[in-house]
């Protein structure tokens, strides 16, 4: 059966702290990338697929390719590493039915329109919004670089804004 | 401990962490090592012998260690300074020292977020001189500021502690019963299976785990040291690697031709790559802040590019400053790729003019990632851990020639690839370097090292981490039954250290925090050294 083991937002997809960290505690044997732009990039994709970690799958996938991927249970034991570069993706995923348990934000880089969010998180209005939506749909949104890092519950950070 | 030894130890502090002398990451791999260091303060206190003995010992705890992407689990470069430190001043043995350094290094862990957050300030200061175009006078944002701040945060606390800290310290051993510092030592022989534990979290996997045993017998059976067990073993490897290989096919695809004209070296120097290269090698952590990550340390880099390219006019200066002072987050030397396809992608702009600040964005952003996934993997994840541990097998002993050796491999080994990497990139292009990760290279050196590593873990175990039973029985009148030396010692010596450390690798796997198993193993050598058990 496919399942979610992680749900990561990180602008910098897949990149040290998901190979060296998170591919070895959850156990994954697989990388969904969700994000039209990268799925759309042969260049991307090849890359990406070139540097998944030894014996992981990658899947890049467009947004609508990744719900329906996601939702399909398939067969076999798919343990899924989900990566998306913002909240709007996950928000959108969640909407489809993915059934995504916990989010763990890892970083967003600083750009135009984002303000500094918590250490190396920036965040635009409307994705701060995302978030919101996303945790009043009763799903815990935890800001965590690394597995032996204390988890930190984004709620309090969101309502200080 | 005199007030100047005290200066040079808080000194020591700051260079681990500086960019100096072998660069951000060359010292992050070499003096920012317990083992180096360790040798550095036994010479500044006069007994480099020790201090390399203790050194080693302490660095042990930190072999499976990584610190990607802005986290950082623990300082092992003030474990390893203050630790070497009081394990001189107080004369307490290598073990015992390590139970003082963990805690230190956790400790340490505050210097980093408090250097990545206060560093966002600097990037202000950058943010100017882009606006201003003024490209020469970025090393101050990324050098000089940000180099004082941290030499302060790292100075001070190490000198008070160094001066005062180690003084209380040899007080309170000195008052301390001889049954209590035999606990300490008990305590200290066994951390060592946390640190190979974490290790083998990383690579203790498939048929790797076949040779972590295979390590450990052809320690405690045939009592071979970690060198020639390495030697040994990397053969082994090879010979494995060669036979995997005959079933892979190696894709090639066709390389894209004539759709550019080459251009490389029209208006760069040789030498202006490899100055833009070299700072980067060196500066590109000098500023790390959690807002832009590398991003100042990147626009350094290419101010060398800049300053040639773009020196007649001032708004393509500032619009590629701009460019390369954003965001961007990698492993040092393969994002040697990222200088050298960014440095030919300007020196196009400049023939051509039309390449879009956009291209720039998404090569620097799509590369960022993936590249620094293999990098960490390779050289945090692999190279360091494994030749840090036969060299702290080397070390172990005392002699100091090894730390000084280590530390010239790695510095060679480590900007050899970077500057294969930096001419690869530039002179061939993003398609050479996507055949080479597609070539899958990369995947067997990781997947080999994981093989020859967990031998040499296996190696380490028997050597390094201390653990026997004191319980005995009368035999006879005359004879006594020691349930360590007549019965796991003639079954297979150091079976104890050998479930010690497995355990710990359970647990850890488990998804327990690694202090609470440092925390465990204290417990157990607590209880059992009281108890009279171990």
């Amino acid at each position: 059966m496919r399942s979610i083991v992680l749900a990561r937002i990180d602008d910098r997809l897949i990149h040290g702290q998901v190979v060296t960290a998170w591919c070895k505690t959850t156990g994954a044997n697989a990388i969904v990338i969700a994000d039209d732009e990268v799925a759309r990039d042969e260049f991307s994709q090849r890359l990406l697929k070139a540097c998944a970690p030894p014996g992981m799958t990658m899947h890049t996938l467009t947004l609508s390719d990744a719900s329906s991927y996601l939702r399909n249970t398939g067969e076999g034991d798919e343990r899924i590493i989900l990566l998306t570069k913002t909240p709007g993706v996950m928000e959108y995923l969640l909407e489809e039915g993915v059934s995504i348990d916990r989010i763990i934000l890892g970083g967003m880089g600083m750009k135009a329109g984002r303000k500094r969010f918590n250490k190396n998180v920036s965040a635009s209005e409307e994705e701060i919004s995302s978030m919101k939506r996303i945790v009043s749909r009763g799903v815990d949104i935890d800001y965590q670089m690394v597995p032996k890092e204390r988890p930190v519950n984004v709620k309090k950070l969101l309502s200080k804004i | 401990m005199t007030v100047l030894q005290a200066i040079l130890i808080a000194i020591l502090y700051y260079v681990a962490n500086s960019p100096w002398p072998f660069g951000g990451l060359g010292n992050y791999a070499t003096i920012y090592r317990p083992m180096v260091s360790g040798l550095v303060v036994g010479i500044i206190l006069g007994d480099p012998v020790t201090g390399t003995i203790v050194g080693a010992t302490i660095n042990l705890m930190y072999i499976g260690f990584i610190s990607a992407g802005g986290s950082m689990p623990a300082d092992m470069s003030l474990a390893g300074i203050l630790g070497t430190a009081i394990a001189i001043t107080s004369g307490i043995d290598a073990e015992a020292a390590v139970a003082f350094a963990v805690p230190l290094g956790l400790l340490g862990a505050l210097v980093w977020v408090g250097r990545l957050t206060l560093d966002s300030f600097f990037v202000r200061v950058a943010d100017k001189y882009v606006e201003e175009g003024k490209p020469e006078k970025v090393w101050i944002a990324n050098i000089l500021l940000p180099q004082v701040l941290l030499f302060f945060m790292t100075f001070i606390p190490c000198f008070l502690a160094a001066l005062y800290g180690t003084a209380y310290v040899k007080g309170f051993i000195d008052s301390l019963s001889g049954k209590f510092l035999g606990i300490l030592s008990t305590i200290g022989g066994m951390l060592p299976a946390v640190g190979i534990g974490m290790m083998l979290l990383a690579i203790y996997k498939g048929r790797a785990r076949i040779f972590f045993f295979l390590g450990f017998f052809a320690a405690a059976y045939l009592g071979l040291g970690i060198l020639p067990l390495a030697l040994i073993f990397l053969c082994v490897t090879l010979l494995m690697m060669v036979s995997e290989g005959d079933q892979e096919i190696v894709k090639r695809t066709e390389s894209q031709e004539g759709v550019v004209e080459d251009v490389t070296y029209k208006y760069l120097t040789k030498k202006d790559l490899r100055k833009s290269w070299w700072n980067w090698m060196y500066y590109f952590q000098s500023c790390y802040n959690y807002e832009r990550m590398q991003g100042v340390g990147f626009l350094h880099a290419m101010t060398y590019v800049i300053k040639r390219l773009y020196h007649d006019d001032p708004e393509q200066r500032k619009a590629a400053m701009r460019r390369h002072v954003q965001f961007i987050n990698t492993e040092n030397a393969t994002g040697s790729v990222i200088i050298g396809l960014v440095a030919a992608m300007e020196e196009q702009n400049k023939e051509s003019g039309n390449i879009g600040d956009e291209a720039f964005t998404s090569i620097k952003a799509g590369l960022m990632g993936p590249l620094a996934g293999v990098g960490d993997t390779l050289w945090q994840g692999v190279m360091i851990p494994l030749l840090i541990s036969i060299f702290v097998g080397l070390s172990k002993n005392g002699n100091v020639a090894m730390p000084i050796v280590y530390t010239i491999i790695m510095y060679v080994l480590y900007y050899g690839f970077g500057y294969w990497l930096l001419n690869l990139s530039y002179k061939k292009g993003s398609e050479a370097i996507l055949e080479m990760m597609e070539s899958g290279i990369f995947k067997k050196v990781v997947v080999g090292a994981g093989y020859l590593g967990c031998a040499v873990m296996g190696g380490l175990v028997r050597n390094f981490v201390n653990l026997s039973c004191k319980v005995e029985f009368q035999q006879t009148a005359e004879t006594v039954f020691s349930l360590q030396r007549d019965f796991f010692d003639a079954l297979l010596p150091g079976l104890l250290a050998l479930l010690l450390t497995l355990g710990c690798y359970k647990l850890l796997k488990k998804g327990w925090a690694t202090y609470w198993v440092l925390l465990l193993l204290v417990a157990i050598g607590v209880i059992g050294g009281l108890a009279g058990i171990i």
